[in-house]
């Protein structure tokens, strides 16, 4: 799961998996805007059906990739 | 986080002394009266209330409110111009323009009532006002005053007259509030006074009170800052050139130099005037005034209002009472029994509260009494300074 | 009649108002019962007039029975129509607002295109499920909250009611005074000081030429950056000091080095209402049902429609409209550079380029100003 994730963030950012550090500041080191948000979103549901709603979340809640696979997890 | 919330008190405290250390300095700064400002027609001498306070208190002073007709300072007998030099021996002091009716001088009298008690005044009304609403919203705002408003309810005038004005500034207001869909400028404080002491709320009155005296302070620096102002835009004073006044020989000088004037029609209006508001419209103009009628107005009250509140002052009134123009009402259909109905309305009016008056309606058709189709001309402006010597004494 | 955060009657009544709100909250109380009957005061005050308050009270009368019909209906029947029947509903006060102002009916409502987006976002959240609870008094109170009644901030209502449920201590409640007292200080320096020194000075005075227009349309930015965040700071630290911790609604848009910058800055609780509401949705649709090749022309066509809606919800106006593609366009643009112009990113993080990037920007936006102001057509 969590590799599906890095997986899709790593798309929507337009670059590698392994590139990205769990700590990352996806915001204030503007790697996310809000199309990179929507890809997000939109990717982890295609693949692991898990959908979540625009408001559901804040971008305080998913501002590194450690917080994302937690956010994602605790829908799963 | 004490301290931030010290310094914002502070501050407040700051903002809230403003208004009065700015009073302090205006009022601190006003110069010296001078005489000239009886000529001029800023509009701080209809709304504000010091100017007429430093007037007020030089002796020689004649207060003199009026309307449309102190505008008409291009015919020779009008009072700036006869009395000129304080040939007289006084000086006047023209408060009014256009559109100033009963309703705004019993304003600016009643805020001004300590300053004129005992005082005598001259008080000319304009035959026009009496049309059945009485003073128009806009006109109304147009002249209305916050500060004397806040000075008449805080001063010491009789409550049923305070409650008088209280209810026509609400009356007016609104309307104008429905009219134009906005509130007239600078009137809040003087609406929200006047709503509530209609309706009696002494809690909200109460509540409300540092607001009132918060806006009164404001207004009374203004008032100090526009009185600099006019003050520093007029003449000083000039040695006084007092004559003896031969009236016969005045009277044939204003008839010569009316016939000079008003050559170009058969009504004795002045050519000027003629010929913008008249001219080829003329035949236009037969019959208009048909449907006119001054038998009922909210002016006769607010009249009475004025009186009353000479009264409460003990203020002795000269009102004049100017005539129609005969030959012009009569082109334009408002006939004569209507305007001896008026007459005697305004006279009774007068009688009521044995109020001094100087009755020129018997001179409807005496030639070049008016200058035009309202206003006092070259004779009726004579007769009208001739009363007012008679009265000042 | 009374216009808010104007004239001194409106300050001194809320001074003698937040006095108790702020002895309250020092003793460590709840401050949302008395914030309530303040609120109610206020209200009363601001729609004072009879046709005001009728206008007002039809306006929240259909925007509650809306909102309960659809949360109650929702679970036994959660098809998209319903939202979007529920969505055109909401906004049949506004649009008859906004029409009138157009055809002369001469019905009018204070506020109605600020209190219509808090209606929506309580309708689309619900439809989402992420509105799980939500009594009367709390919609009511979110609604009608007086001191962004008129013109925002646009607040959430999950957050609203998150500060309605909890009950601060003492020290959290210093903390949210203070910020009040000082945004409402600042706020009236910027709209009373700052606002009118510009309108009289500059924009009163400047010729009717070429260049008297440019001038113009930069004054008229600094006018309103300082009329509209004073206004906003006011609104927000009022809320503050009832205990209600609003968002802030600018956040030095000056310092903005290109147009999503500046949207994240200034007004952002409508830019972040649109984002939401409007462009995400669009854009997440476009992704989900795979409208277009290129999944970035969805959020091109985004962007258009929100700036669009942007535009048109300020007023049925060319200018309005004009300024709302204007706005589109450059934020296409501004993702075009993003995606497509490496350096363009290092470019906003290299303290050398940064005032150049500030100054284009800011020249930008005073560009878009001048067609808001409706001095060009």
């Amino acid at each position: 799961m969590e590799e599906t994730v890095m997986n899709v963030l790593a798309e929507a950012i337009g670059t590698e998996a392994d590139q990205l550090d769990a700590d990352l500041e996806l915001f204030e080191e503007e790697l996310l805007d809000s199309f990179g948000v929507i890809s997000l979103l939109v990717g982890i549901e295609d693949a692991l059906g898990v959908r979540i709603e625009p408001t559901e979340i804040t971008r305080e809640e998913i501002s590194t990739p450690a917080k994302l696979i937690a956010c994602v997890q605790a829908r799963m | 986080m004490k301290k931030t919330l010290a310094v914002g008190a502070v501050l407040l405290v700051l903002a809230l002394a403003l208004p009065f250390v700015a009073l302090g300095i205006a009022r601190g700064e006003v110069p010296e009266y001078r005489n000239a400002v009886g000529f001029g027609t800023d509009q701080n001498k209809i709304q504000g209330c010091l100017l007429t306070q430093l007037s007020a208190a030089r002796e020689d002073n004649v207060l003199i409110y009026g309307s449309s007709e102190l505008r008409t300072d291009y015919i020779s007998t009008h009072p700036s111009n006869f009395f000129a030099y304080r040939q007289g021996g006084f000086q006047v002091n023209l408060i009014g323009r256009g559109s100033c009716q009963s309703i705004i001088h019993a304003f600016s009298i009643a805020a001004n009532g300590e300053s004129l008690r005992g005082k005598k005044v001259v008080l000319i009304t304009s035959p026009q006002s009496f049309v059945s609403g009485g003073i128009t919203p806009d006109m109304f705002a147009a002249n209305f005053s916050q500060q004397q408003f806040l000075r008449i309810m805080q001063g010491d005038l009789p409550e049923e007259l305070k409650a008088v004005f209280a209810q026509r500034t609400q009356t007016l207001l609104e309307q104008y509030e429905t009219q134009f869909g906005t509130r007239a400028p600078a009137t809040q404080a003087a609406h929200t006074l006047a709503n509530l002491y209609n309706k009696g709320s002494q809690a909200a009155m109460f509540f409300l009170s540092p607001y009132f005296r918060l806006s009164s302070v404001l207004a009374e620096t203004a008032d100090a800052v526009q009185a600099s102002r006019v003050l520093a835009q007029t003449a000083e004073d000039q040695p006084a050139q007092v004559t003896d006044i031969d009236w016969q020989q005045a009277r044939q000088e204003a008839v010569e130099t009316a016939k000079r004037e008003s050559n170009n029609n058969d009504f004795g209006i002045e050519n000027g005037y003629y010929n913008t508001y008249i001219g080829s419209r003329l035949p236009r103009m037969k019959g208009k005034d048909s449907h006119l009628s001054y038998s009922e107005s909210v002016e006769y009250d607010d009249l009475r209002l004025l009186f009353e509140v000479c009264r409460a002052y003990d203020i002795t009134p000269l009102f004049v009472s100017v005539p129609l123009h005969g030959s012009w009402s009569d082109y334009c259909g408002f006939t004569a029994e209507k305007r001896a109905e008026y007459y005697q309305k305004v006279r009774a009016v007068a009688e009521e509260y044995q109020v001094q008056v100087a009755d020129f309606t018997a001179e409807e058709y005496t030639p070049y009494f008016l200058c035009d189709v309202m206003h006092l001309g070259w004779v009726g402006w004579l007769e009208v300074n001739r009363a007012i010597c008679d009265f000042v004494g | 009649m009374m216009t808010p955060f104007d004239g001194l009657l409106f300050f001194y009544i809320l001074i003698l108002a937040l006095i108790p709100a702020a002895l309250l909250g020092l003793l460590g109380r709840p401050v949302k019962h008395w914030a309530a009957v303040v609120n109610l005061l206020f209200l009363l005050l601001i729609f004072s007039s009879p046709r005001a308050l009728l206008a007002l009270g039809i306006f929240a009368a259909w925007e509650t029975l809306l909102t309960v019909l659809f949360r109650g209906l929702w679970r036994t029947v959660k098809k998209r129509w319903t939202l979007w029947l529920a969505v055109a509903l909401a906004l049949v006060p506004l649009a008859a607002v906004k029409l009138s102002g157009l055809l002369g009916w001469g019905i009018g409502l204070l506020g109605i295109s600020y209190m219509t987006f808090r209606a929506l976002q309580v309708l689309i959240e619900s439809y989402d499920g992420l509105i799980p609870a939500l009594s009367l008094w709390e919609y009511g109170f979110f609604l009608l909250f007086f001191p962004s009644v008129s013109s925002g901030p646009i607040d959430r209502s999950r957050r609203f009611c998150a500060d309605l449920a909890c009950t601060r201590t003492r020290e959290e409640y210093v903390r949210l005074l203070r910020g009040g007292v000082r945004r409402l200080f600042t706020g009236a320096l910027y709209n009373f000081v700052f606002s009118k020194l510009i309108y009289t000075f500059v924009l009163e005075k400047l010729p009717d030429t070429w260049w008297g227009l440019l001038l113009y349309g930069v004054g008229y930015t600094l006018f309103l950056f300082f009329n509209f965040a004073g206004y906003s700071a006011m609104a927000v630290g009022t809320s503050h000091i009832l205990g209600i911790a609003v968002p802030d609604n600018f956040n030095r848009p000056f310092l903005a080095r290109d147009l999503k910058d500046f949207w994240a800055r200034w007004h952002i609780s409508l830019s972040t209402w649109l984002r939401d509401f409007v462009y995400t949705r669009f854009t997440m649709a476009s992704l989900r049902q795979k409208w277009f090749k290129s999944k970035h022309t969805g959020s091109y066509l985004g962007y258009i429609l929100t700036m669009l809606t942007m535009g048109i919800w300020h007023g049925f106006s060319w200018h309005y409209i004009l300024y709302g593609v204007y706005h589109g366009l450059l934020m296409c643009l501004n993702d075009v550079l993003d995606t497509r112009w490496k350096a363009f990113k290092k470019m906003k993080k290299d303290k050398r380029w940064q005032p150049l990037l500030m100054a284009l920007t800011f020249v930008l936006v005073s560009v878009g100003m001048l067609l808001f102001s409706g001095k060009l057509i």
